[in-house]
């Protein structure tokens, strides 16, 4: 009897590299669509300048301390980067979901107010949140597609993420710990992964500790170890009931992969640290951590049926942001100054 | 006519057992290696008895040129073109003839070929191709070059003097400022630029190659010149040993100095591969230069003495440079330094061509001179590439500073963004490791001296660079090495890479120990010895008792 023909084939992620990947194609085209993307947060940004509010540009980690010091204009400035940084982080995001044909609808618990202040004012919380979620998606094209790039992407993002917050550290020893779980491909070394994930993040906050302990005569002023579980608990609490999409994503992963729910639950972990250490954080924060984690961890190519009950999922996340915002001091701020509310 | 087979004059004769035959046959049928080279590849046949029975075969007589005379007034003829056709005229024999020997079939089209080089009427006789060689090395041996007069360095008390007065010069707050910030500048651009090239070579992905099938594999030559390397003799021959690569299409050739006595014992005693063939080298002579003009394989390879590449690096070598088409004139393995496999980024520059494991096309290679510090911009002037191979060559580190180069002619073969690159990249390593004591001393002092102490000298913002620019830029080279190691599957050496900088003061102090030697006696560089180490290639990680 004669075999039957395989019907197993490589998928043509699995074949083609990032750069065969991209899109748009073209780089010009990107930075159109990154600047295009920035545009309304820009606008945003001037209108709130115009209206007397300024970004906060002192006290700042080191990566925006540095494009603070960088870019002239002064707070008006700073806000302008903040909304490029944010042009790439959705640019990033969207060639993300179209790559994997995955709904763009399934983003629209972004279109949020939280959103427009976080792209237009909050330098330190956009790049954070960028370098985490693109941390992690790297971490994925590692861990589960077995492309090795993506362990040195996830590396250097998360070195990147480590001169916003040192909690980033915690994502890199999360993610490192979770990598055999996750792994697609038996037989790496561990310790060679763990290096590889957290060497940057950990010789970032390094570096940086020695740098404020050599010209401020301490290191970490801003870190408040203050071991409260509860409040700390609940907070990463909180930010998961925001962030019903983050859910049913959890749930997904549950099911189908439930190994690499460890991976993807990292992040709730590090909200949980971050607030035990007493890391400056807030809901706004954790809230677009956890979307963008949940957009970027959307199984590729999904059917109609999942797609539709993830889009769903999205639009009750939406109404419930709307109905009962995630919040913070200078978000507050922010509603006040610019919007009168 | 018919030629009687060769197997059953073999068989006839009793050189062979029916048992051998049938296994050499069998060879025949997987490599499509001539019958006559598997027999004598595995030992099983000498390679005089070969010859003596393909001169009945072809219906000459056999000559042992070792022992013929050759006449110095006979006409004088390439001696390229005559190893590569197998012939060489000898002397005129009784009759009148001029005497031929050659390792090939005297056709009559091949006959009528050398009777017009030589001008006269021939007497063809069949001789070993070795013996071939050797006989042709002999009649064109070069004659000695008087060396050229050593030149002088500088006088050690004027440049202890010099170095006192410039160091005094500078001593002044703004030069020592300006010192520090071109050492930052410098240190993070090479830290920088050679990361950024590790990032594209990991964006670029692995090569990969299918194997080739075992008859398209092409012959091999591989050229270890070894001078003053008796000790290093019997691990090398034990690496020759275990190269994965079908005997009857690989030749593997030592070059050994011929005033080196002790190596010559050792390389004897060991008892090599039948397939390795001694090569003596004359005083003065590059011993690359002569073994690629020996060379009879399509393809080539230099090793060193303590290389030991991974078994399978050639086939993988064949089939990278079958797939890569004829402008890729060789492809070069990575050698276990783990800042090595940076070629992999490398695609638009010229890559800097080591001769220790960068295998090339044969005839590619002698046009373009040969192996010598400016290979590489001679294969990028002549639109040519040199690709990066996935395979790794484990050698113990050696702190050689990179080969001089000359910029004007470098920027006129290849451009100026591309010398700029290339110099970066071979000379980057040098002037880092000779800038980088700067940034040490400023680092200590930071950790030690009073903040105020240190501000006398140094403004608050050049401290801060200079420490960021050190921070940074050891941080880079560490990770472009792990990415080195972890890229190529290395993942025990990941690890180890956290080391990288504990190695930099030995590194510091063998560069400058470098420099003073080429300023105070430029002739005497000296010769890189090598640890011992062992390789596991199963796991293809390294044990190693020394790792540099």
């Amino acid at each position: 009897m004669a075999d039957a023909q395989s019907t197993v084939v490589t998928g043509r992620w699995q074949r083609r590299t990032w750069a065969e990947e991209r899109w748009p194609r073209t780089a010009g085209a990107r930075w159109l669509l990154r600047l295009g993307l920035a545009l309304p947060f820009a606008g945003l940004a001037l209108f709130a300048s115009g209206q007397g509010f300024t970004a906060q540009t002192d006290a700042l980690p080191p990566l925006p301390a540095l494009v603070a010091g960088l870019v002239p204009g002064g707070a008006v400035g700073v806000s302008l980067a903040t909304c490029l940084a944010t042009g790439i982080v959705l640019a990033a995001l969207g060639e993300r979901l179209i790559r994997w044909d995955v709904p763009v609808r399934i983003g629209v618990p972004l279109l949020v107010p939280a959103m427009a202040f976080a792209g237009s004012q909050d330098l330190t919380g956009m790049l954070t949140v960028a370098f985490l979620a693109l941390a992690l998606e790297s971490f994925v094209q590692f861990a589960v597609a077995g492309q090795t790039e993506g362990a040195f992407q996830a590396g250097l993002l998360l070195a990147g993420a480590a001169l916003c917050t040192p909690l980033a550290v915690v994502f890199a020893v999360a993610l490192g710990v979770a990598a055999p779980f996750v792994a697609a491909e038996r037989g790496r070394a561990e310790p060679a992964t763990w290096a590889v994930l957290g060497f940057p993040s950990v010789a970032a906050l390094a570096g940086w500790a020695f740098l404020e302990w050599r010209f401020t005569g301490q290191a970490f002023a801003a870190l408040t170890l203050d071991p409260a579980v509860g409040p700390a608990f609940d907070g990463a609490l909180l930010a998961v009931v925001h962030t019903p999409l983050y859910v049913a994503v959890a749930v997904l992963f549950a099911v189908r992969r439930p190994r690499a729910l460890a991976g993807y639950l990292v992040p709730v972990l590090g909200v949980f640290v971050g607030l035990l250490a007493g890391l400056p954080s807030s809901p706004v924060t954790a809230y677009l951590l956890l979307t963008i984690v949940a957009l970027v961890a959307v199984p590729r190519s999904p059917s109609r049926r999942l797609a539709t009950f993830l889009g769903a999922v999205a639009l009750v996340q939406w109404a419930l942001a709307l109905s009962w915002p995630p919040t913070g001091a200078a978000y507050q701020d922010w509603l006040r100054v610019v919007w009168g509310l | 006519m018919v030629h009687p087979s060769l197997g059953q004059l073999l068989l006839d004769a009793g050189l062979v057992t029916p048992e051998q035959l049938a296994d050499a046959e069998a060879v025949e049928r997987r490599t499509g290696a001539p019958l006559g080279a598997i027999l004598v590849a595995s030992g099983a046949l000498a390679r005089r008895d070969l010859f003596r029975t393909l001169a009945a075969v072809w219906n000459c007589g056999y000559l042992d040129v070792s022992t013929e005379w050759l006449d110095p007034d006979l006409p004088r003829h390439d001696p390229a073109t005559l190893f590569r056709d197998a012939w060489l005229p000898l002397h005129h024999d009784d009759e009148g003839y001029v005497l031929v020997a050659t390792a090939q079939e005297p056709t009559p089209e091949r006959v009528a070929m050398i009777e017009e080089a030589v001008g006269a009427p021939v007497c063809v006789g069949v001789t070993t191709d070795w013996d071939l060689d050797e006989a042709i090395q002999r009649a064109y041996r070069p004659s000695p070059v008087p060396a050229p007069a050593a030149p002088r360095g500088f006088n050690r008390a004027w440049l202890v003097a010099a170095v006192a007065v410039l160091a005094l010069i500078f001593a002044t707050g703004p030069a020592i400022a300006a010192l520090v910030l071109l050492a930052s500048a410098g240190y993070l651009l090479y830290a920088g630029f050679t990361f950024a090239l590790c990032l594209r070579g990991a964006r670029a992905g692995r090569p990969v190659t299918a194997a080739l099938d075992e008859r398209d594999l092409p012959a091999y030559t591989v050229l270890v010149p070894l001078r003053d390397e008796a000790a290093a003799v019997p691990d090398l021959i034990a690496t020759l040993g275990a190269i994965d690569y079908p005997a009857a299409k690989l030749e593997i050739i030592l070059l050994l100095a011929e005033d080196d006595d002790e190596t010559i014992d050792a390389a004897h005693t060991a008892e090599p591969p039948p397939t390795t063939k001694f090569v003596l080298v004359p005083a003065g002579a590059a011993a690359t230069e002569v073994g690629l003009s020996f060379a009879r394989g399509s393809h080539v390879v230099v090793f060193g003495a303590a290389d030991r590449p991974e078994p399978d690096q050639l086939r993988k070598a064949a089939a990278a440079l079958h797939q890569a088409g004829a402008g890729t004139v060789g492809v070069q393995a990575a050698l276990d330094d783990p800042l090595d496999h940076l070629v992999d980024g490398l695609d638009d520059l010229p890559v800097p061509v080591r001769a220790t494991s960068s295998h090339f096309r044969t005839d590619a290679l002698r046009r373009l001179g040969g192996w010598d510090a400016d290979l590489g911009i001679r294969v990028a002037a002549a639109g040519h590439r040199v690709g990066a191979l996935d395979s790794t060559t484990f050698q113990p580190a050696a702190d050689d500073p990179a080969p001089p180069h000359r910029p004007r002619a470098l920027f006129q073969a290849v451009g100026l963004k591309r010398a700029l690159g290339f110099l970066l990249l071979t000379g980057g390593t040098p002037a880092t490791l000779l800038a980088s004591p700067v940034l040490y001393v400023v680092f200590l002092a930071a950790l030690l001296l009073p903040h105020d102490l240190l501000g006398r000298v140094l403004p608050g913002w050049v401290l801060a660079i200079a420490l960021t620019s050190l921070l940074v830029g050891a941080a880079l080279t560490v990770y472009t090495s792990m990415m080195g190691a972890f890229r190529r599957r290395h993942y025990r050496l990941v690890p180890r890479a956290l080391l990288r900088p504990l190695h930099s003061p030995r590194r510091i102090a063998a560069t400058y120990r470098a420099l003073w030697q080429s300023l105070v006696r430029p002739p005497d560089w000296e010769k890189t010895t090598h640890g011992r180490r062992t390789v596991h290639s199963g796991d293809r990680s390294v044990a190693a008792a020394d790792l540099g």
